[in-house]
């Protein structure tokens, strides 16, 4: 069964009876060795839909993912129960449980993963019975910039209850020592680096993720070393290269944390030698205006001059042809081509329109912008949303539209022993944005018609 | 996208039911066995789909069977009737599947198994009589209408199941406004299945709990029953464990009498 893989955080949904039969089926070595090569930050089984468990079926599961785990540093788990599932699972380890525990996928994903929207507006409680547990929960909430409300008893708890959106209840933390974990605060992506740093860095590493997040646009990255008890000359080399490598697309590297306690002043000066930026601590970073501001600015990257390829140009028409077909088969409409030129963007400013962009790499390296007309975006991905749906939820299901015509055209591709990756898509709210992301670049532009409204292709380097 | 075209063309392609089938059926809702037997034996296929899911492991028959009154007679009327209204489905199983892992040797175990597991249900219940027996045998049309209405666009549904965990039945909502059991309940209306069987099939997959009349215990077990089977591993390696969105309340009263029946030989 293949998982749901989103922020970083992978989730099975397996349905109806888990047993010791079953279970190697749900999570196959196939799957372990798929997780293990998407190093995903967090992986849970989801038990929503599971009616009977036992302890062998659940011991299974758990099994595979402790595999990936130990490769990976991955958070593992279960989630999505109710108290009766919950104490169950309690009752089959009575000594400790070294996986953990979560009420519901969304609630895991604020421990683990990439999803850092609003996080400070976010209501959260924090009420478990063993008050170790309830401080270690609240904690990491805490440094992962929640700003959860702890119940101090239970009447307290069902007073505020009702004003939460997240209610954390029956949530266990097991082992958590990934290395380095990462999320992204005021457009930085921080890089939590914890206990030794050594030549183990450069395996735990998501060098895919970090690559990825070069090619989106992120400038600034930040290695938190508030827990590093020491680090070493190979842990010092491996961040001294992504520094100098990142050079290339004007990135910066800052590492907070350091002291003398783990760190010598040797090392402390290579790092600055390699342009890495060092602050006393993660607080002095994101209250320094400045650099901020950079990074809020260089989110949309102007690229230098670029034009379109005669590789780029044979593969448009399966661009083209898997794009348009994977539009009329989630959406539901004709698209009809009205244009096809090469050329540098050309769009009106003043219409309302979301875009999304998306990268390819491996074989060919291109980039593939999609622009929607407001009025059609929702219409076009309604298979990702749900019935209420926010604005938010929009963009964010636009963002995995795109990257389903992204995987279909890889699969085209894959046909004619073209090998590509896609990068994870990035949204645009505003037009300008759009347009100063691709100033100077030409591209195959194809305008269509759906439903009488316009969308906008736009391949580029 | 599929649309309600798609589905009704789809259902204008179901072949009719044959008629000497049609006869067999006759001649056992007339409860007369020898004589459905006997007509049987004039349709070759018919007969060596009998034999062939007769002789499946989960009927526990240490001997092969192979004579049809035979079968008849051991198997018993209500369970004859649902053997013949399993074959229906012959008649729309595809040559080659894409959408699942699947074949017609790995379909005719999953009716079989239905088919047992739910004699042992209805026995337990004391309802071999009820009008829901029968739907069990159309049920797994579900599948086969599956395979066919997403084959042309598998890989963009396998897509876009990898990025939202989306049965395939909540897929199927959001683009015809349909269930697999009501496009079911369109086949078995098409042959000309009784209307309260047509009625019944279509409520196994509404979520609207506490509507179900007389039947509500049978529902809750037939629901009950189809998961167990798509949990069983041969369903979860072929792609079907998630297939059907199911909504069961159950309590512990009716899960421990389940899997007594189960378990039962």
């Amino acid at each position: 069964m293949k998982p749901v893989i989103k922020q970083k955080v992978a989730l099975f949904t397996p349905v109806g009876f888990l047993d010791g039969e079953n279970a190697s089926d749900i999570i196959s070595p196939f799957d372990i060795d798929y997780l293990m090569s998407v190093k995903p930050e967090g992986a849970f089984i989801s038990l929503k839909k599971v009616i009977f468990f036992n302890k062998k079926g659940i011991t299974v599961l758990i099994e595979s993912l402790i595999r990936v785990r130990a490769k990976c540093g991955t958070i593992v788990g279960f989630c999505d129960y109710d108290l009766k599932k919950y104490n169950m699972v309690l009752d089959m380890f009575p000594e400790s449980l070294n996986f953990s525990l979560f009420d519901t996928a969304e609630i895991a994903t604020l421990f683990v993963g990439t999803d850092f929207k609003n996080v400070k507006d976010k209501k959260i409680i924090v009420y478990v019975d063993k008050s170790e547990q309830k401080n270690q929960l609240a904690m990491e909430l805490y440094e992962r910039g929640f700003l959860p409300t702890i119940a101090k008893d239970e009447n307290d708890f069902l007073e505020k209850r009702k004003d939460a959106e997240f209610i954390i209840e029956n949530s266990y933390l097991g082992k958590i020592d990934k290395t380095p974990i990462v999320f992204i605060k005021d457009n930085v992506i921080v890089y939590t680096l914890k206990g030794f740093v050594d030549s183990d860095i450069a395996k735990k590493f998501d060098m895919i993720y970090h690559n990825n997040s070069l090619r989106v646009g992120f400038k600034l990255f930040l290695f938190d070393s508030d827990d590093v008890s020491s680090i070493n000359i190979h842990g010092v080399n491996f961040i001294s290269k992504l520094s100098i490598a990142g050079a290339e697309y004007g990135v910066l590297i800052v590492i907070s944390g350091l002291n003398d306690r783990n760190i010598t002043k040797k090392l402390t000066n290579d790092l600055e030698d390699a342009g890495v930026l060092i602050y006393s601590s993660m607080k002095e970073l994101f209250e320094d205006g400045q650099i901020i501001k950079e990074a809020y600015e260089s989110s949309s990257v102007v690229k230098k001059s670029s034009g379109i390829t005669k590789k780029l140009i044979s593969i448009l028409p399966t661009i083209i042809e898997s794009s348009v077909k994977t539009i009329e088969v989630l959406s539901g409409y004709n698209a009809q081509k009205k244009l096809i030129k090469v050329q540098e963007l050309d769009l009106k400013e003043a219409r309302s329109l979301l875009s999304v962009s998306i990268g390819f790499y491996g074989d060919i390296n291109c980039i593939l912008i999609l622009i929607f007309e407001r009025s059609i975006a929702k219409e076009a991905c309604k298979i990702l949303l749900e019935e209420d749906c926010s604005e938010d939820d929009v963009v964010e299901a636009l963002g995995e539209f795109t990257h389903i015509i992204g995987g279909k055209i890889s699969q085209q591709l894959l046909k004619r022993g073209i090998k590509i990756d896609i990068t994870m898509p990035r949204t645009f709210d505003l037009v300008k944005d759009v347009l100063l992301s691709q100033k100077n670049s030409r591209g195959a532009q194809v305008d269509l018609n759906i439903d009488g409204r316009e969308l906008t292709l736009f391949l580029t380097r | 996208m599929l649309s309600d075209t798609t589905i009704h063309n789809y259902i204008e392609t179901i072949p009719p039911i044959p008629k000497i089938v049609k006869e067999c059926v006759s001649l056992l809702e007339n409860a007369d066995l020898v004589g459905a037997a006997d007509k049987a034996h004039e349709d070759r296929a018919l007969i060596n789909y009998l034999q062939n899911i007769v002789n499946k492991p989960i009927f526990g028959f240490r001997d092969e069977v192979k004579n049809v009154r035979q079968i008849f007679g051991i198997l018993g009327l209500s369970k004859a009737k649902q053997l013949i209204y399993g074959y229906y489905l012959l008649l729309i199983l595809p040559k080659k599947w894409e959408v699942f892992d699947f074949n017609a040797s790995k379909f005719q175990d999953f009716q079989a198994r239905l088919i047992h597991n739910w004699g042992k249900i209805v026995k337990f219940l004391g309802r071999e009589d009820s009008e829901i027996i029968p739907a069990i045998s159309i049920i797994p049309a579900s599948l086969i209408v599956c395979e066919m209405l997403f084959f042309n666009i598998n890989s963009t549904v396998k897509l876009l199941r990898d990025k939202k965990q989306l049965s395939y039945e909540s897929i199927l909502c959001k683009m015809t406004d349909r269930t697999f059991f009501e496009i079911s309940a369109m086949i078995a209306k098409k042959w000309n299945f009784s209307e309260e069987i047509v009625e019944l099939i279509k409520k196994i997959g509404d979520t609207n709990v506490g509507n179900f009349g007389n039947n509500a215990l049978e529902i809750t077990y037939l629901r009950l029953l189809l998961i167990y089977e798509m949990s069983r591993p041969m369903m979860v390696q072929s792609g079907l464990n998630d297939f059907f969105n199911l909504d069961l309340i159950l309590d512990d009263i009716i899960m421990n009498d389940f899997y007594k029946i189960i378990q039962e030989e």
